[in-house]
C-alpha cells in the first residue's frame, strides 16, 4: 500500500516568521524521498505539515489524490518515526507498538496479530515483554519503526530517525530502512541532515534552504549536477572545493584564473555561458582533483598543509593562492607535508558558480524533471 | 593518574577522605544537619518525660520514672481514643478526598490552551496558600455565621432552616476538609504541573497521530508518567496521616464539636499545655510519632511494590 503525496504552494508561517515559503512537491506512490538542509530550514515543519501536526497557513497538501489540509492526523493514513523515539516510558514493548491500535474499536486477536508481525518483520519478538528503558538506542528506535508499522500507513514520516545512535548503530539502521522500504514498499517521507542517509537512501532528494526547495532531484543529479554552490557544497562528503576565481577570456580561449599562479583553460563549450562573467566560485570535488596527471587533467600548483591519512586513502589540504581545498588521494601515496605540490584537475568535471546569487553558471544547468 | 594515586582513592574512601574531597557539598549540607539537630533530634532527649513523674520543680532528671504507666492511663481514656479515631477519620478523608484534587486541578490547568486564561486560573488557585490559617479560619466563620453569614442566606433564601454549622459535630469534618482544600489545592497542583511539563510532548505528537482523543491522553499518557509523582507525594502524605493541622482545628473547633473534631494533637494540646500534664502529652506524642513512622515504612514499602517509585 502506498499513496502519493502533493504540496501546493505551502506556506507555514510561526507569527511573522515564514518557515516555509511556498513549497511544491510531488512524492510518488512507493517513493523514498529524503529532505536535506541545514538547521532551521524548515524540513522537520514541512514534514509535520503532511503528518497534520501543523496546519499549513496557506497551500494544499494530498495523499493519494485525497485533499487532506483539514484531516486529523490519524486519518491522513500516516505514521510518524520521530527522532527522540516517543516511546511511552510506562508501557511494554508490546503495549508500545500497539497503542494505537487499541485506541481504535480493533479486535484483540487482530491486534496480536497485527503485533506480531511488525515484530517478526523488525526482530523484536524476544523484546516485546521489556520496558522502554530497558532497550538499547538501536532497540528502541526499531520499536518506534515498529509502532509505524503496525498502522499500515499509506506514508512513512521520519524526522531524523537515526540522529541520536552512534556512527557504527547509524550504517547498520540505515541498511535495515532500507531493506524495510523495499518490503513494505510504502511511500517514505526522511528528514535528515546527513548527506550521507540522503544519498544511500533516496529515491530522489529535496535540498531546502530557508524554507524554499533548492533543488530535487537523484542523489546522482545533485550530486554531478548541483543546481547552486549550496547544494555543492551539502551533497557530498567532504564537500566539494569552492573557491573564489575569475574568468579571463581572450580570442577564442576561456579560462579561470585561480589566485596568482594558477590558470586553467575551459572547454570551447563553456564560452557561450561565461561570455562577460567575472568573479565567479570555482567548484571541484575532492576526487576529481588528482596527484598524479592524467589524460582530461589540467596542472595547478599549491603547497601542502595537512595530509589525514584514512587507510585506504588520504585526504591532502592543499593551499593555492590564499585559499585551502582538499584533495581525496586513493590508495597510499606519500604526501610530504609543508612541500610544493603539484595537482591535477579534472577540467570536464569542474564547475562555476556565481558569486553573489551562487547559482551554477557552468555546466550549464540541467532541467530536471 | 599514578597508580599510587588511584589505590589511595579506592583504598580511603573512609568519610574522613570523602568530607575532604567533597567538602563544598558537606558545607552545604551543614545548615540542614544543624537544623535537624538543634530543633528535631535535640528536642528528643524530652521524650524521658513520657516515662517519668514529672514535675517542673523536680526537673528532667529529677523527675521518678515510671515505666509505661502514662501509656496504660492513655489507652484506659475514652477521650485519647476518640481522638484517634477523630484523627485517623479526618486522614483519611483527606487522604481520599483532597489528594486527587490538585492532581485533577493539574490536568485541568494543562488542557487550558489560553496563556493568559492559564496564567489568571494559576494565581487566583495558589493565592489562598498564602494566606494564614487564622485569616482563613476567620473567614470560615463569617461564610458560616448563623447571624448574617453567606451560606446561611443563601439556605434562607431557598427557603431552608437557618444552621450553626460550627456548632454542629457531623458538619466539622467537611468545614474542616473543605476549606483545607480551598486553600491547599492549588498550591499543591503546581508539583504535578511541573511533573506533567516534564513529559516528552513527541509522545503526545505519536499519540495524535494514532487518533488519541484528549480525554485518552489524559489517561493513557500524562496519568501513567506522573504516577511515580503521584506514589512519592502519597507516600509522604500517608506519612503525616497523623499530623492533622492543630492549628487550624484549634480556630474552628468548639467544646460542642470535640466529639468528630478533637484530635491527637488538640487532644495533646489540651492536656499538655492548657492542664500542664507534661508527661501525659509527652506519652500520646511518642505513641504518635511511633504509629506515624510504621505507617510511612508500610507506605513506601507499598508504593516500591506497585509502582517501583519509593520515597527511600
Ligand atoms: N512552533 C514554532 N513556533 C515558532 N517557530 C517555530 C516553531 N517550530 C519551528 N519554528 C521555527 O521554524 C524554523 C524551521 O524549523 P524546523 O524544525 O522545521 O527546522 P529543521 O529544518 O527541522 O531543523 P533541524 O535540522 O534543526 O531539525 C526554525 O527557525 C524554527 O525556529
Ligand atoms: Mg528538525
Amino acid at each position: 500500500m502506498a499513496a502519493n503525496v502533493s504540496l501546493r504552494n505551502v506556506v507555514k508561517r510561526f507569527g511573522q516568521t515564514i518557515v516555509v515559503n511556498d513549497v511544491d512537491l510531488d512524492i510518488r506512490a512507493g517513493e523514498f524521498l529524503v529532505l536535506v538542509g541545514p538547521s532551521g530550514c524548515g524540513k522537520s515543519t514541512t514534514l509535520r505539515l503532511v503528518a497534520g501536526l501543523e496546519q499549513v497557513s496557506s497551500g494544499t497538501i494530498s495523499i493519494d489524490g485525497r485533499e487532506v489540509n483539514n484531516l486529523a492526523p490519524k486519518d491522513r493514513g500516516v505514521a510518524m518515526v520521530f527522532q527522540n523515539y516517543a516511546l511511552y516510558p510506562h508501557l511494554s514493548v508490546r503495549d508500545n507498538i500497539s497503542f494505537g491500535l487499541r485506541l481504535s474499536s480493533m479486535k484483540r486477536a487482530d491486534i496480536a496479530a497485527a503485533v506480531a508481525r511488525a515484530a517478526a518483520i523488525l526482530e523484536l519478538e524476544p523484546l516485546l515483554d521489556r520496558q522502554p528503558a530497558e532497550l538499547s538506542g538501536g532497540q528502541r528506535q526499531r520499536v518506534a519503526m515498529g509502532r509505524a508499522i503496525v498502522r499500515n500507513p499509506a506514508v512513512f514520516l521520519f524526522d531524523e530517525p537515526l540522529s541520536n545512535l552512534d556512527a557504527k548503530l547509524r550504517t547498520q539502521m540505515r541498511v535495515e530502512i532500507k531493506r524495510l522500504h523495499a518490503r513494505l514498499g510504502n511511500t517514505v517521507m526522511y528528514v535528515t541532515h546527513d548527506q550521507l542517509e540522503a544519498m544511500t537512501l533516496a529515491d530522489r532528494i529535496v535540498v531546502m534552504r530557508n524554507g524554499i526547495i533548492e533543488q530535487i532531484g537523484s542523489p546522482e543529479q545533485l550530486f554531478d549536477s548541483p543546481a547552486s554552490a549550496f547544494v555543492a557544497a551539502f551533497i557530498g562528503s567532504p564537500p566539494m572545493n569552492l573557491i573564489p576565481c575569475t574568468v579571463e577570456q581572450s580570442g577564442d580561449a576561456t579560462s579561470v584564473r585561480l589566485g596568482a599562479d594558477n590558470q586553467l583553460c575551459l572547454p570551447l563549450a563553456a564560452r557561450a555561458a561565461l561570455i562577460g562573467a567575472g568573479e565567479l566560485l570555482f567548484g571541484a570535488r575532492p576526487e576529481d582533483i588528482h596527484l598524479q596527471p592524467r589524460e582530461s587533467t589540467q596542472p595547478l600548483s599549491g603547497v601542502v598543509e595537512l595530509v589525514e591519512p584514512l587507510g585506504g586513502e588520504s585526504l591532502v589540504h592543499v593551499r593555492i593562492g590564499g585559499e585551502l581545498i582538499v584533495v581525496r588521494a586513493e590508495g597510499r601515496q606519500r604526501v610530504q607535508s609543508d612541500g610544493p605540490i603539484k595537482l591535477h584537475v579534472d577540467t570536464g568535471r569542474i564547475y562555476l558558480f556565481g558569486r553573489k546569487d551562487d547559482r551554477c553558471v557552468y555546466p550549464a544547468p540541467q532541467v530536471v524533471a | 593518574m599514578s597508580a599510587a594515586r588511584q589505590s589511595s582513592i579506592l583504598k580511603d574512601s573512609s568519610l574522613l577522605q570523602d568530607i575532604r574531597r567533597d567538602w563544598m557539598l558537606y558545607a552545604m549540607l551543614l545548615p540542614a544537619v544543624i537544623w535537624f539537630a538543634v530543633f528535631m533530634y535535640q528536642p528528643m532527649a524530652g521524650l524521658q518525660i513520657a516515662f517519668k513523674q514529672y514535675s517542673v520543680f523536680k526537673g528532667m532528671q529529677g523527675s521518678p520514672w515510671v515505666g509505661f504507666d502514662h501509656f496504660v492511663t492513655l489507652f484506659q481514656s475514652d477521650f485519647f481514643w476518640r481522638a484517634i479515631l477523630n484523627t485517623l477519620m479526618i486522614s483519611f478523608y483527606s487522604l481520599v478526598l483532597a489528594s486527587p484534587v490538585p492532581i485533577i486541578l493539574a490536568l485541568m490547568i494543562n488542557e487550558v490552551q489560553s496563556t493568559g486564561f492559564r496564567k489568571t486560573v494559576q494565581t487566583a488557585v495558589y493565592l489562598p496558600h498564602f494566606v494564614s490559617f487564622v485569616i482563613v479560619a476567620g473567614i470560615v466563620i463569617a461564610l458560616l455565621s448563623p447571624g448574617n453569614g453567606l451560606v446561611n442566606n443563601a439556605l434562607e433564601a431557598l427557603g431552608l432552616d437557618r444552621t450553626y454549622f460550627l456548632t454542629r459535630p457531623e458538619w466539622f469534618r467537611t468545614i474542616y476538609i473543605g476549606s483545607s482544600i480551598w486553600k491547599e489545592a492549588g498550591f499543591d497542583s503546581i508539583i504535578y504541573l511541573a511533573a506533567i511539563m516534564g513529559i516528552n510532548p513527541a509522545l503526545y505528537e505519536s499519540a495524535q497521530i494514532d487518533g488519541a482523543t484528549r480525554w485518552q491522553m489524559i489517561t493513557r499518557i500524562t496519568l501513567p508518567s506522573i504516577l511515580p509523582t503521584i506514589a512519592v507525594l502519597f507516600v509522604i502524605r500517608l506519612g503525616n496521616v497523623l499530623e492533622v493541622g492543630y492549628e487550624y482545628i484549634i480556630l474552628l473547633y468548639q467544646p460542642t464539636t470535640y466529639d468528630t473534631a478533637d484530635v491527637i494533637s488538640t487532644y495533646i494540646y489540651r492536656v499538655g499545655i492548657q492542664g500542664a500534664r507534661y508527661d501525659i502529652a509527652a506519652a500520646a506524642g511518642v505513641f504518635n510519632a511511633v504509629v506515624a513512622l510504621i505507617l510511612v515504612l508500610v507506605a513506601n514499602k507499598l508504593s516500591r511494590h506497585f509502582t517501583r517509585t519509593g520515597v527511600f
